[in-house]
């Protein structure tokens, strides 16, 4: 009796034990985030820097935000950044899933060179390429503009090989009775194909959303008018010019992190099945 | 379990490394997609043009955007150009002017700090993480969830806010000030010794969350009867982990240790927003050093050269530990 007790006692303090380190870990990550967002909220009266250092904003106030909105540039580069992804992300989706299609459904001379032409680019050293390109680029008239940013982004090895997954998995009766009623390749692929492929489609959105919301060398190598910089490069400027406000830059990097960790909370299933899907194929 | 692996490798690592393996499944996976695959053709005498017609706009993208600059890369790393002037033909010279760049050598030199402190740290760390979260616990989500948030964050903005955090009057001294462990206030990325481990913590801690969820999904993989008749058998919680679990991730280990690998070499936006290489070249990296040639110098042919002998050591590197991780696994 007194054994069974105690033993109980001994789990509930485990557990306990376990989510506070659950906990202390957690902080580790969340605590700049957390520091960051206390500082964008202090006033000017109070000192960022102190020992103690404090959390807590006395009072909060919103005035760094109303100057990274107004002052600088913030709202440009947060349209720009929108503007990008609402262009990049279905042009991306709309492209992979049409490459994909026939290297899963159709069969044809030189499709498994093709298929593996087009996955081998992931190993292709980026920056090894990372001149070159730009020198393409520029012979194609496209630096300093959006052109340049997103045509050379349109297409990936990785996103090719998940579409593909995708389409393997679909039985082909579906197909078979589509030919038989006498539909094209165009409709079958995208009334019937496309979408029995959502989840995938979901999981391409998110990586593609995410990769396009941070990106940052390219952006930084070919544009050079900052009236056209997305939000990663922007940020990357103010901090150049204004890095000593340091209320200022706070204030704009939690601008820029809000819609994307919105994004992961709102979509993290889909990380999850992208991921797994990626591993277990 | 094998052939979910080799999807796994085709993914992570080159093509031409995974068919390198003895029993070839991904041969024979690829025959089974095939059969799969193939659709009645009620027409045989001519080749339909209708799959070029799918494939034609990513083709051209590909190779104009992914084929061309590598193979032109070859070329104009044996030139000399800047952009205004058309290149011009100077042999082995970028090679050459290499060796005796003290700069490009230095940055080897950090590449290979940065390898030593990063490489281990996401190899190990992240599997303890995964370890703890895949506990059946009430909430245990949420902790995945916040583990994994920086990994979705961009590496400027959290490479903003580290900066602040190591400033002399910032969080990090603050801290270590109370704790009683450091009586002066250190301006860590200011100071050679201190800079590089800096970058490499903030590198870490970035790409923590990523690892976890690869290690969690192996160890989610590791059959429950393994570990169940382990346990019958009487094995305590660290036999399992290490007679049942470890051996089971080995080809996550792989994984992780290859990303990792070619995580750090490539390192670029963190060191350019904390430290812009300095103070004194400490920090820099080949990919800063290649970024400040081609684009702040236009010396474009040299830096080219440099690229490629950056890809290079990136083939090297991946063909080492993928060496290591299957000898590992020969032997035991």
């Amino acid at each position: 009796m007194k054994s069974k007790r105690s033993r109980r006692w001994a789990q509930m303090a485990k557990k306990w034990l376990m989510y506070l380190l659950l906990t202390g870990i957690a902080a580790i990550f969340i605590g700049p985030f957390l520091w960051l967002l206390s500082t964008a909220l202090k006033s000017n009266g109070q000192d960022v820097f102190t020992f103690p250092p404090s959390f807590i904003p006395r009072p909060p106030v919103l005035d760094q935000f109303r100057e990274a909105w107004t002052v600088v540039p913030f709202p440009r580069y947060l349209l720009n950044s929108c503007l990008l992804i609402v262009i990049m992300v279905p042009a991306h989706l709309f492209l992979t899933a049409l490459t994909a299609y026939p290297l899963a459904r159709m069969d044809f001379p030189g499709r498994d060179f093709i298929f593996y032409a087009m996955i081998g680019t992931m190993f292709l050293p980026e920056e090894g390429k990372l001149v070159p390109l730009f020198i393409i680029v520029e012979k194609l008239g496209m630096v300093d503009s959006w052109w340049g940013l997103i045509i050379p982004g349109l297409v990936g090895g990785f996103s090719v090989f998940l579409m593909r997954q995708a389409y393997l998995a679909i039985p082909k009766e579906l197909e078979e009775a589509a030919i038989i009623d006498g539909c094209g390749a165009f409709r079958i692929w995208w009334n019937i194909m496309l979408p029995l492929t959502k989840p995938t489609l979901a999981a391409l959105s998110v990586f593609s959303f995410i990769s396009v919301w941070n990106s940052f060398i390219w952006p930084l190598i070919i544009l050079k008018n900052d009236q056209l910089y997305p939000l990663a490069l922007g940020l990357a400027y103010l901090a150049g010019t204004f890095g000593d406000d340091v209320r200022t830059m706070a204030a704009g990097t939690v601008i820029s992190l809000v819609p994307v960790i919105l994004f992961y909370l709102f979509m993290q299933r889909y990380f999850v099945s992208g991921l797994q899907g990626a591993i277990k194929g | 379990m094998i052939q979910r692996w080799t999807v796994a490798e085709n993914i992570f690592l080159p093509p031409y490394l995974s068919s390198r393996r003895k029993g070839a499944d991904s041969l024979s996976m690829i025959t089974v997609l095939r059969k799969k695959t193939t659709l009645p053709q009620p027409k045989k005498k001519k080749i339909s043009w209708m799959p070029y017609l799918f494939l034609l706009p990513a083709m051209v993208l590909f190779f104009t955007f992914d084929y061309l600059p590598t193979f032109s890369a070859f070329y104009y790393s044996f030139t000399e150009y800047h952009v205004l002037a058309p290149p011009e033909w100077v042999g082995l010279e970028n090679y050459s002017r290499m060796l005796e760049d003290e700069k490009f050598w230095t940055s080897i030199q950090n590449s290979l700090i940065y390898f030593i402190i990063v490489v281990p740290t996401l190899v190990t760390f992240p599997l303890f993480l995964a370890m703890l979260v895949n506990q059946k616990l009430r909430g245990i989500h949420l902790f995945r969830v916040i583990y994994y948030l920086p990994v979705i964050t961009s590496m400027v903005a959290v490479a903003i806010v580290w900066k602040y955090l190591y400033h002399p009057a910032g969080l990090l001294n603050a801290v270590l000030h109370g704790l009683g462990l450091q009586q002066e206030a250190v301006n860590w990325l200011l100071n050679t010794e201190t800079a590089l481990p800096a970058v490499a913590i903030l590198e870490s801690w970035k790409s923590m969350g990523f690892y976890m969820v690869i290690y969690l999904a192996g160890l989610q993989a590791v059959p429950h009867d393994l570990v169940e008749a382990a346990k019958m058998d009487g094995a305590g919680r660290l036999r399992v982990l290490w007679h049942i679990y470890l051996p089971q991730l080995r080809p996550i280990f792989a994984v992780t240790l290859v990303l990792s690998t070619l995580g750090t070499v490539q390192m670029f936006t963190s060191i350019y927003i904390m430290t812009g290489g300095g103070p004194l070249d400490s920090t820099m990296s080949l990919p800063l050093y290649i970024y400040q040639k081609a684009f702040v110098e236009l010396d474009m042919g040299y830096a080219t050269a440099m690229g490629m002998v950056l890809w290079l050591i990136l083939m090297i590197l991946t063909l080492v530990n993928f060496k290591i991780s299957r000898g590992g696994q020969a032997v035991g």
